[in-house]
């Protein structure tokens, strides 16, 4: 009787457990979905995001790379005025294009060879009490092979080309061959960045990786540009707070900071708000989180219509004891969209049943 | 409507009473203890005055839980906020630790299920400890005959202290696991519950509350609590020992842990005989004069 009784209870369990595999088995949460296939509608969403935000940029920034190195190419040693604002103007498209790539950046997530490339290309906020500009000042000071001088990872960053293109020094055969060294450096990266999401099948195969990751990156983003791109500049940030100080810009040199802020903001709408294109935002909506995607959709209009405010380089609103109130409520909207990001990722969580009754004993 | 009177508890898995916890509790009796399955089921258990306010008890708090409990309480997604935002605040932005999902996964269900037992542990001693909190816990304490229903003969402040108990302390290391590894953060589960306490509840932790001495040895019984040590707990003798819920190793860090061979239990309180009616239970922490 006994040993019956006992077969009858293992038995009970394998059925049981053998259950768990069917529709009784945890099927994740609404917003992030879970660890399964995904369906055709949420792959097509995947889908779409990749083709029309990862791919497009990443694409996007190796042409503009190319096309500032056959401009390059082509530049004479003294060059005119009118080359060198041509220079700029290219410079601003790598930027941009930089920027929608590095705001977006999922690729880390399936692709370990690709964690570090964003601090191969862009050294902001990176290296601790190193100046970019000072290694290209001794490296233009110098004769011999330049990529002897020019040897860090730091002197061949989007950063350096920057200097290259807005600093003060003269134009000439050794600043042209370090311009050559930095954007080949940056082609060769932005290639791989490029390639790896024109091929990736990852990224649509598995919709709890993909939003996790997205999620990720969005919150990643938001805190990076209130903190780092705003509120450290503007004295806003607890890091230097009342010290304002407009060197601390990202593109201080160009000028081009207002410029990245908006494009990182366009990139996250890419993403979120309502495009020609289904997008994450479109899918977190249909699956319970309506609310909060309205809420951040709502707070990424507000924060591009204050970034469209400035009449003049966000660097001129910030001295060093006066800080213009557009740039706090640039900081306080984008404050609100990461907290906002923040309630899109605990809403996505299944916190309720996670250990049964609450209740003591 | 089902809900309003718990009913939905039965076929809900993130209750204690769900019908294949429920139907597993019993299978185990059967199997080991089927002696004692008689005296459970029988009229002197099943109908004693304690065992029939268990059941209006149940009707009534699941009706006050949806309609006053549910609202009141913290809700967890707050709590994670909280703390995701105040660690960024005062230890800055912590870059997401990259490592093996399912070494994410497996330290999230582990960690979470040991900071619920352990802070179980000491909500329920503290329930023993203070005279203010001893007034709604005793309520609990009162049952004479336990029954798989006696879990939910708690007084609703009870509810609420443990509610926020959960919110705090599930919130509290999501949000720490959140700050540090981003989104992706969730337990291993079975049939949509959180594994451990699953396989707790499928282990008989309905018999808890039952006639039924379920034991897992001396050996065992030094980490796991066992169905016979929450039984002892229920005895006026031992009323100070065994307040953990799965885990014995915080009534042996504390010096509370009992393990004893007695063989006949005497349920509920000492030196009191109450008269199990709803209103002496819901009324009597906040006025003394309505007897127990």
């Amino acid at each position: 009787m006994f040993k019956f009784f006992l077969k009858l209870y293992v038995l009970s369990l394998v059925l049981l457990l053998n259950n768990c595999t069917g529709d009784n088995a945890y099927n994740g949460s609404d917003l992030i979905g879970s660890d399964y296939a995904p369906t055709q509608t949420q792959e097509d969403v995947l889908r779409s995001l990749q083709t029309n935000v990862f791919v497009a940029h990443s694409k996007a920034f190796v042409s503009a790379l190319e096309e500032t190195s056959n401009h390059i190419v082509v530049l004479e040693d003294n060059a005119s005025t009118a080359s060198i604002t041509s220079l700029k103007s290219d410079f601003k498209k790598v930027m941009i294009e930089w920027k929608s790539v590095e705001a977006s950046y999922v690729a880390v997530d399936f692709n370990d060879d690709l964690i570090d490339t964003p601090q191969f290309i862009d050294y902001f906020h990176t290296g601790k009490n190193l100046d970019v500009s000072d290694d290209i000042i001794v490296a233009l000071a110098q004769s011999g092979n330049i990529a002897d001088y020019m040897y860090k990872n730091s002197s061949k960053s989007i950063t350096a080309l920057e200097y290259l293109i807005f600093g003060s020094d003269p134009f000439n055969t050794r600043k042209k061959e370090a311009l050559s060294l930095v954007i080949e450096n940056l082609i060769t990266h932005a290639k791989h960045i490029a390639d790896f999401y024109a091929q990736d099948t990852q990224f649509i195969s598995n919709v709890e990786d993909a939003s996790n990751s997205l999620v990720n990156v969005l919150v990643d983003s938001a805190f990076k540009l209130k903190e780092w791109r705003i509120g450290e500049p503007s004295g806003i940030a607890q890091k230097y707070k009342d010290n304002p100080d407009a060197s601390r810009f990202e593109y201080e040199k160009s000028q081009y900071s207002l410029e990245a802020i908006k494009t990182i903001l366009l990139t996250h709408q890419e993403i979120m708000a309502v495009q020609t294109y289904s997008n994450f935002g479109d899918f977190a909506s249909d699956n319970g989180a309506s609310s909060v995607v309205t809420s951040i959709r709502d707070e990424l209009a507000n924060a591009i219509s204050i970034v469209d405010s400035f009449d003049t380089p966000i660097e001129e609103s910030v001295s060093s004891v006066t800080v213009d109130t557009k740039v706090k409520n640039l900081y306080n909207s984008i404050d609100t969209l990461q907290t906002l990001y923040f309630e899109s990722l605990i809403s996505s969580l299944n916190l309720t049943a996670e250990i049964i009754e609450a209740d003591g004993d | 409507m089902l809900e309003y009177f718990g009913l939905d508890y039965f076929f809900d898995n993130t209750k204690r009473i769900y019908f294949i916890y429920i139907f597993s509790a019993l299978l185990l009796s059967l199997i080991f203890m089927s002696k004692y399955l008689r005296i459970q089921f029988s009229k002197k258990v099943l109908f004693h005055p304690s065992a029939r306010l268990d059941y209006i008890y149940f009707l009534a708090i699941s009706l006050i839980k949806i309609l006053i409990i549910i609202p009141l309480l913290l809700n967890i997604n707050d709590v994670v906020l909280w703390i995701v935002l105040a660690l960024q605040e005062h230890f800055g932005y912590q870059e997401r630790i990259r490592t093996s999902k399912f070494l994410i996964i497996f330290f999230y269900t582990l960690v979470v299920f040991i900071a619920n037992d352990f802070s179980r542990y000491l909500l329920h001693r503290a329930m023993h400890s203070f005279a203010l909190l001893w007034r709604f816990h005793r309520i609990h304490h009162s049952a004479e005959v336990l029954n798989f229903l006696t879990f939910y003969r708690v007084h609703p402040i009870e509810n609420i202290l443990f509610g926020l108990r959960y919110a705090l302390v599930t919130g509290f290391v999501m949000g720490v696991f959140i700050y540090f590894f981003g989104a992706g953060i969730q337990a291993i589960e079975l049939l949509g519950v959180h594994v451990i306490s699953f396989f707790f509840m499928l282990f008989g932790a309905n018999l808890r509350h039952s006639h039924i001495p379920l034991r897992f040895g001396n050996t065992i019984e030094k980490w796991i609590l066992s169905p016979f040590q929450h039984q002892l707990h229920h005895t006026p003798e031992h009323l100070d020992a065994n307040f953990g819920s799965s885990l014995a190793i915080w009534d042996r860090l504390f010096a509370t842990l009992t393990i004893t061979d007695i063989h006949t239990l005497r349920f509920g309180l000492a030196n009191q005989s109450p008269r199990h009616s709803l209103w002496g239970a819901l009324l009597n922490p906040f006025y003394k004069g309505i007897k127990l």
